[in-house]
């Protein structure tokens, strides 16, 4: 029992730290292709361009409120808050029938520009804002974009009641497609994964196996096991950093790679190619898919299966 | 003195379809923070052999996959810091009905993008708009429709004349066009027409395509290749229609028939060259075709050859950024014809100065109209 124990304690840990290596892979691919702005842009592209009008996520895009979250003007902000979604988007669609007007003196040889004023009266404030966003939706040709935007106003009766719908517009409509943007991460993770898992050679059933037999192997592993989950301040960095999202935490996640790397080689698996083993050849891609599977489950679950099978290691031994 | 580059464009890639040759890598390199690093480290990687292929393409991808307009805008600006009051003719593009799909914003978008962008700062009186018109749109149910379509952007949003890309896919001579021709010579507008073959053509069927309103001996309706059918389009002889019909009207020709065609005195140089002698409002524009400087001489010549009436005043200097930096650096362009310009003068003992001539005074003559005054 206890070898059984152990084993999965030492299954776990193994697979905890590969998870952190490939879930750490995954997040660096997502910073340096610029994954999650680009998955928040298409999403608003996907409602907001209007080819009956106009392309309103270019206007919500480049608006200063959300122009200023970018990083630099050639990458689209990984996050939005839903109240400066819904500010930006008031105010995008409310001036958008309304252009600074030129008229050219052609005695001083330069353009005069008028400018439409959208400043409204603090005393209206609510209203005003409600009343421009209502007219300038009716001016647009009728669209799906149309529609959703008259139902943003529906039991609106000022700015704060229109803010209110599209934030909570915003925040399923996220939602939603934040499973689709997670559906996508599980296939990337999954690859990653894979390649990994070829790379590494790392075959579950032979893992398995050889833990079981190999006392020493397994004792040191679970040694490990015991060392790095009591550590919680370093548990919190790794976890942190492999679900990094800025440039600061891409470095962390690096160094966390690094780390998890360096902690695998320290327990001196059986894994690698140049083991002179021979192995049969539908146990190893059994094996290889299983690591695929587990390696792709993320660290967190690891940890928390890890912990429990430490629970009850340490439940079940002084019974032994 | 006021100088002019009146051949530019700013459009950024979001406003080209994606089946236009090259459009979906720049795309894709637009995409990714890598890829872009990739195009950087492409020029580089090119450092010592300046304006090589591979550093004009990665210049060219890299000003095109420009956030905005207004960043596009702002790099062509920086290259004339030192010229003093320089002013820029902004040709906008219209490619939703080229028959390569739609672009990913639509042509509303860019003209919006402009208007707003000209309201901050000084923008409005530098940077001088040509509406692009494709009479195909299906707004443009007829002439009035049209022609009440454009007239906004003269009169409220300060546009100062118009584009025609005629490579895309329609005649200039379209019936539809008639009224804004007749609206334009009345205003004195200009017009600037694509008149040269390139990579920006029409792409789509060609079967059942409207035969021409009228036909001239070198239209070959029968072609079967979008890239050849363009010549149909472009083809100097339709201008001569136009201009038939509308003799007072502003035009300029653009790229002079381009660099082969000027070096080779080749028939559309001549029939621009004639044109310009016949209609006192025609004008050509030396953009795209002076990345070559073996043209600059014939250039040269044609400014001070008082032998073709009135061409030494109707030749434009203009560039085609951003279009032209795949070919040439736009420093180049600025300071190369300038020289060079500045040295045939002193050589042939012209006391008028021959630059000064095509990149201030034609252009001031050019742009005039009831809406703007140079």
């Amino acid at each position: 029992m206890p070898a059984l124990i152990e084993v999965l304690i030492s299954l776990a840990f193994i697979f905890f730290l590969f998870s952190i290596i490939v879930s750490g892979i995954c997040e660096l691919w997502q910073m340096v292709m610029g994954k999650r702005g680009r998955s928040l842009y298409k999403a608003l592209n996907d409602v907001f361009n209007d080819h009956l009008n106009k392309d309103f996520s270019f206007s919500l895009l480049t608006h200063p409120l959300i122009d200023r979250l970018r990083e630099s003007e050639t990458k689209y902000p990984a996050y939005i808050a839903a109240d400066t979604f819904a500010d930006a988007l008031v105010d995008v669609v409310r001036t958008d029938n309304q252009h600074p007007q030129y008229t050219f003196n052609h005695a001083q040889k330069r353009y005069e520009i008028s400018q439409p004023s959208f400043t409204p009266a603090p005393e209206k404030n609510g209203q005003e804002v409600l009343a421009q966003y209502l007219s300038a939706t009716d001016q647009l040709r009728e669209s799906d974009l149309k529609q959703l935007l008259r139902t943003f106003a529906f039991g609106a009766r000022d700015y704060d009641g229109l803010k209110k719908n599209i934030i909570t517009w915003f925040n399923n409509y996220m939602g939603a497609t934040s499973t689709h943007y997670k559906k996508a991460i599980t296939r990337a993770l999954i690859i990653i994964g894979a390649i990994v898992t070829i790379l590494f050679n790392l075959d579950a059933v032979h893992l398995a196996k050889k833990l079981y037999a190999d006392k020493n192997l397994r004792m040191n592993t679970v040694a490990q096991a015991i060392q790095y989950a009591t550590n919680e301040q370093r548990m919190d960095s790794i976890l942190k950093a492999s679900r990094a999202t800025d440039r600061a935490e891409g470095e962390n996640s690096i160094e966390t790679i690094q780390n998890a790397r360096d902690q695998a080689s320290l327990l001196n698996l059986p894994i690698g190619w140049d083991t002179g083993e021979k192995r049969n050849f539908f146990t190893q891609m059994l094996g290889w898919l299983i690591s695929i599977g587990a390696i792709s489950y993320g660290a967190n679950n690891w940890f928390n299966l890890l912990i429990r099978f430490l629970n009850i290691r340490t439940a079940v031994k002084p019974k032994e | 003195m006021k100088y002019y580059n009146t051949h530019t464009h700013i459009f950024s890639a979001q406003y080209v379809p994606n089946n236009v040759v090259g459009v979906p890598v720049m795309r894709f390199l637009a995409q990714y923070s890598v890829s872009r690093k990739i195009v950087q480290y492409a020029r580089w990687l090119t450092w010592g052999k300046i304006n090589s292929r591979l550093e004009r393409v990665a210049k060219f991808a890299e000003i095109g996959l420009g956030a905005s307009q207004e960043a596009i805008f702002n790099q062509l600006q920086d290259y004339y810091k030192g010229w003093g009051e320089m002013r820029f003719v902004i040709l906008m593009m219209d490619m939703e009905q080229m028959g390569a799909g739609l672009p990913l914003s639509n042509y509303k978008t860019q003209l919006d993008e402009i208007i707003r962008l000209r309201a901050k700062g000084n923008y409005a009186n530098i940077l001088l708009p040509f509406i692009c018109i494709d009479p195909r749109r299906p707004e443009f149910t007829d002439g009035d429709a049209l022609l009440n379509w454009v007239r906004p952007y003269f009169e409220k949003y300060g546009f100062v004349g118009i584009k025609m890309y005629p490579a895309l896919g329609y005649y200039p001579f379209d019936e539809k066009l008639d009224k804004l021709y007749a609206w334009a010579e009345e205003n004195g507008v200009p017009l600037l027409y694509h008149a040269v073959e390139g990579v920006i053509h029409y792409r789509g069927s060609l079967s059942g395509f409207p035969a021409a309103r009228y036909a001239n001996s070198f239209h070959t309706p029968g072609e079967t290749k979008p890239v050849r059918y363009q010549r149909n389009f472009t083809e100097p002889e339709n201008y001569r229609k136009v201009l038939e019909m509308f003799p007072r009207l502003k035009v300029c020709l653009a790229h002079y028939g381009g660099d082969d065609v000027i070096l080779k005195k080749d028939r559309w140089y001549k029939t621009i060259r004639e044109l310009v002698a016949t209609y006192d409002n025609v004008y050509t524009d030396v953009s795209f075709s002076l990345y070559n400087e073996a043209i600059f001489e014939t250039i040269h010549h044609d400014v001070n050859d008082s032998s073709v009436s009135g061409l030494g005043d109707r030749i434009l200097f203009g560039t085609d950024y951003y279009v032209v930096e795949k070919n040439k650096d736009e420093a180049f362009l600025r300071d190369q014809l300038r020289e060079s310009f500045k040295n045939l003068d002193l050589e042939k003992g012209i006391t008028k100065n021959s630059f000064d001539r095509i990149a201030s005074v034609n252009p001031g003559r050019f742009l005039t109209s009831t809406f703007y005054s140079a």
